[in-house]
């Protein structure tokens, strides 16, 4: 069979690294949030909208994720694009919790900047992978 | 001056003066008056002279003329904007060119800042201040007008600003109601930054704050009021069957008998009930002002039995009145108001098992006079049947709390000796305080206080001093047990004295100042339990030390330093100490080293680690933290189960 291999490899690597580095994200930013909840008073229950976007995200990101792995594996545009939107989504949170979050500490920053700039070049090798399938 | 007019005199003939007004005379480069000319009119600016010529003297007045009042919206002849008049005047009185007298006004006028007008109904809706703090400028104290020293007053105009900025209010009460607090990446203050600070401090922007409000919206609950009623052995219908010892003695009517006694704070209480088989000797100090009557003596007392018996009360008047009432100070000329009332009560109750006979009290009586102190003496004691003489039927070896202290004086031919601390009475003096024994087992401390003049020798203070100590110690050895005979020295212990360091440091001449004075006395005792005669433990007095605390004495000054005498207390303090009577066990090597384990030496114990398992731990509540195991418990279990190959395999169905 000399049909050349459609998937990417770079969008392979990139979400495997991407998984791992959100688990270890996930546990750091959830650490903070307790940190932050025992050292700093936080305003009526402004606690919970910052905890609900976090955990919203873990659960986003388990069918985006595994919609990647499958899109991209199996040559195949759907799941790509549903990955895709989902990694909207995604960004969207990611961006609350960089910016508008009730306490922002600089280690956020530095966490939340590198997910985003995971999300944005996955985004574009994901653009480039659907193209590829579907031409 | 209080309104924009001034009134002065012009004394003299008044005929051929002429009275002008000059503004501003100072020369504007070099401040000074410039040399008055004969040559202006009676009127100035804005200000007006008039004079009233009369005899002798005239009188002359500047008044402003024009009007100081705001402008309102349709008023025409009025000030636009808030005033402030600063204007030096001469009055000149001259005759011819000759210049009479001459008299210099500095006028200051300010206009009158506070608020005048109507003050509305709008009310200002208050933000929440969990996320707005109350008032961004808090010393923005009236509405519609300028607050002074308070710069982020909006209402204030910028050349009134610029009169106070200078001094404006600092801190939150000045505007600054969102000060940068310590976690803040930008702030320098903190001089200790954690290592971790650079990945821990906080990025966002200062509209959450840790100094916002935080409020507890918890549930409210209204306090059951304690009924405060006195618990009775008895229930209705059980009958009552005797005292036990420490128990209440109960009235007729069901209540306390009280006589007044010495609480834990020291001071006499009027309503303190007496406990059967507990005798007592208090003194009470009141005046005629806080003089209060006891219980009356016609009350009957329970007698354990159900049976109530009537007190035996005997009355007698004073003899010896000096003995209870001290002078004060102020002693009045003959009319002063004097009443009867009691010196002293002394109550025997007669008691057989745990039924009380016989109540037999004696009342002294006497006159108490306005501006006396007065010690009140009740003793209570309780007699056996079988010994009415008053001598114990068992008499203990050892010391009991609150007997006194047995002290002799070996080496002297009389062997009687006292261990005393001060009774002061009156002012507090100590040329009238009195003595009284050092009691086993009652930590005390007491002193009086000494006049020193300013120009006491100091030598001659520290020697005053030590000699007034020592006369409370009168005797060289003290008995380890309550019957401790004269004859048996084994019987005895020497007192250890730690005589003063007699310092030979001279004050260099100067008066009011003396070092190392030995004010303080400390009597230390130390027993221990070595034993028990008859179910009650035997305690004894191993040894005595007294020693001597200095103190730098200091003249202190009265008022206006009118004053030749400075005050200088003097205390003896007396301490027991308790030791056992045989060494502790020496600890184990096993204990020293699992001594990690104890939860009560340790703050952190291993225990407290298997919490919630275990309720060692106490810091946060039960409930939270079971809560938090819990959820650890859930993660780990999902852990266990998304690493499990059956998982993987259903995953991937």
């Amino acid at each position: 069979d000399n049909r050349s291999q459609l998937s990417s490899l770079p969008l392979q690597i990139l979400l495997y690294v991407n998984g791992v580095y959100y688990i270890f994200y996930f546990l750091a930013t959830l650490a903070m949030i307790i940190y932050k909840s025992q050292v700093f008073s936080y305003p009526d229950d402004l606690l919970a909208p910052d905890l609900t976007v976090l955990f919203l995200m873990a659960i986003l990101e388990v069918p985006r994720s595994y919609l990647g792995f499958k899109g991209n594996l199996t040559e195949a545009e759907a799941p790509l694009g549903l990955s895709l939107g989902l990694t909207v989504g995604s960004v969207v949170l990611c961006v609350y919790l960089l910016l508008w979050q009730t306490y922002v500490l600089w280690a956020d920053v530095l966490l939340n900047a590198v997910l985003l700039a995971a999300y944005g070049l996955e985004s574009g090798l994901k653009v480039t992978a659907i193209a590829a399938f579907v031409s | 001056m209080s309104a924009p007019r001034v009134n002065s005199f012009f004394l003299g003939n008044s005929s051929g003066v002429n009275f002008s007004i000059i503004l501003s005379p100072r020369d504007a480069e070099t401040g000074k008056l410039q040399p008055a000319n004969c040559s202006g009119s009676k009127r100035a600016g804005d200000w007006n002279l008039d004079v009233t010529p009369g005899v002798s003297t005239s009188k002359v007045s500047v008044s402003l003329t024009r009007t100081l009042e705001l402008c309102l919206p349709n008023a025409t002849e009025c000030c636009p904007s808030p005033l402030r008049v600063v204007e030096t005047l001469q009055v000149l009185a001259c005759r011819g060119s000759v210049v009479l007298a001459q008299l210099l006004i500095q006028a200051e006028i300010f206009a009158n800042s506070s608020f005048t007008g109507n003050v509305s109904e709008n009310a200002t809706i208050i933000p929440n201040q969990a996320f707005k703090p109350l008032g961004s400028c808090p010393c923005d104290l009236t509405a519609g007008a300028c607050d002074v020293r308070c710069c982020c007053d909006l209402e204030c105009t910028a050349d009134l600003q610029q009169l106070f900025s200078g001094s404006c209010f600092t801190g939150v009460f000045g505007g600054d109601v969102n000060p940068p607090y310590d976690q803040l990446c930008t702030s320098q203050s903190m001089e200790y930054t954690p290592e971790w600070f650079p990945f821990l401090c906080v990025q966002s922007s200062l509209d959450n704050t840790p100094f916002l409000g935080y409020f507890y919206h918890g549930s409210t609950s209204t306090p059951k009021v304690p009924s405060f009623k006195i618990p009775l052995q008895t229930s209705p219908g059980k009958p009552f069957t005797g005292y036990r010892e420490g128990d209440p003695i109960i009235t007729e009517e069901d209540e306390y008998f009280t006589v007044p006694q010495q609480s834990l704070a020291g001071q006499c209480t009027g309503n303190a009930p007496v406990a059967y088989l507990h005798s007592f000797d208090v003194k009470c100090l009141t005046n005629l002002e806080s003089y209060k009557e006891g219980l009356p003596h016609d009350v009957r007392i329970n007698s354990g039995t159900a049976d109530f018996i009537q007190q035996n009360v005997v009355y007698r008047a004073i003899t010896d009145r000096g003995k209870f009432i001290t002078e004060s100070e102020n002693l009045l000329a003959a009319e002063v108001l004097c009443q009867n009332v009691t010196f002293a009560e002394h109550y025997k109750f007669i008691w057989k098992d745990k039924n009380i006979e016989q109540v037999n009290v004696t009342v002294f009586l006497g006159s108490l006079c306005d501006g006396e102190i007065l010690t009140q003496r009740f003793t209570v004691e309780f007699l056996s049947l079988n010994s009415t003489n008053g001598e114990e039927l068992f008499e203990h070896p050892g010391y009991q709390v609150g007997k006194p202290v047995r002290a002799a004086n070996l080496n002297a031919s009389d062997p009687l000796g006292s261990l005393n601390i001060w009774q002061p009475a009156g002012r507090g003096l100590c040329a009238s305080a009195t003595y009284r024994p050092v009691l086993f087992g009652v930590d005390s401390y007491s002193g009086c206080i000494l006049e020193v003049d300013i120009n006491e020798d100091c030598s001659f203070l520290r020697g005053n001093v030590t000699e007034k100590l020592n006369a409370l110690i009168q005797a060289t050895h003290i008995g380890k047990r309550d019957n401790s005979s004269y004859s048996d020295l084994n019987d005895w212990v020497e007192i250890i004295r730690l005589d003063p360091f007699s310092s030979n440091v001279s004050t260099g001449g100067l008066k009011g100042i003396c070092p190392d004075i030995p004010a303080n006395l400390n009597i230390r005792i130390i027993f221990s339990k070595v034993g028990a005669v008859q179910g009650i433990p035997l305690q004894q007095i191993l040894a005595v030390q007294i020693s001597y605390s200095t103190v730098l004495w200091q003249f202190q000054c009265g008022l206006g330093c009118k004053n030749t005498l400075s005050l200088l207390p003097i205390t003896a303090s007396v301490q027991f100490i308790e030791v056992p009577a045989q060494p502790p066990p020496p600890v184990t090597r096993y204990q020293k080293l699992y001594e990690e384990f104890d939860c009560n030496r340790n703050e952190v114990c291993w225990p407290q680690l298997l919490y919630p398992l275990t309720r060692f731990y106490t810091g946060e509540p039960y409930s939270q933290s079971l809560a938090k195991g819990l959820f650890l418990a859930f993660l780990v279990l999902l852990a266990a189960i998304t690493s499990n190959p059956w998982f993987s395999k259903l995953w991937n169905r």
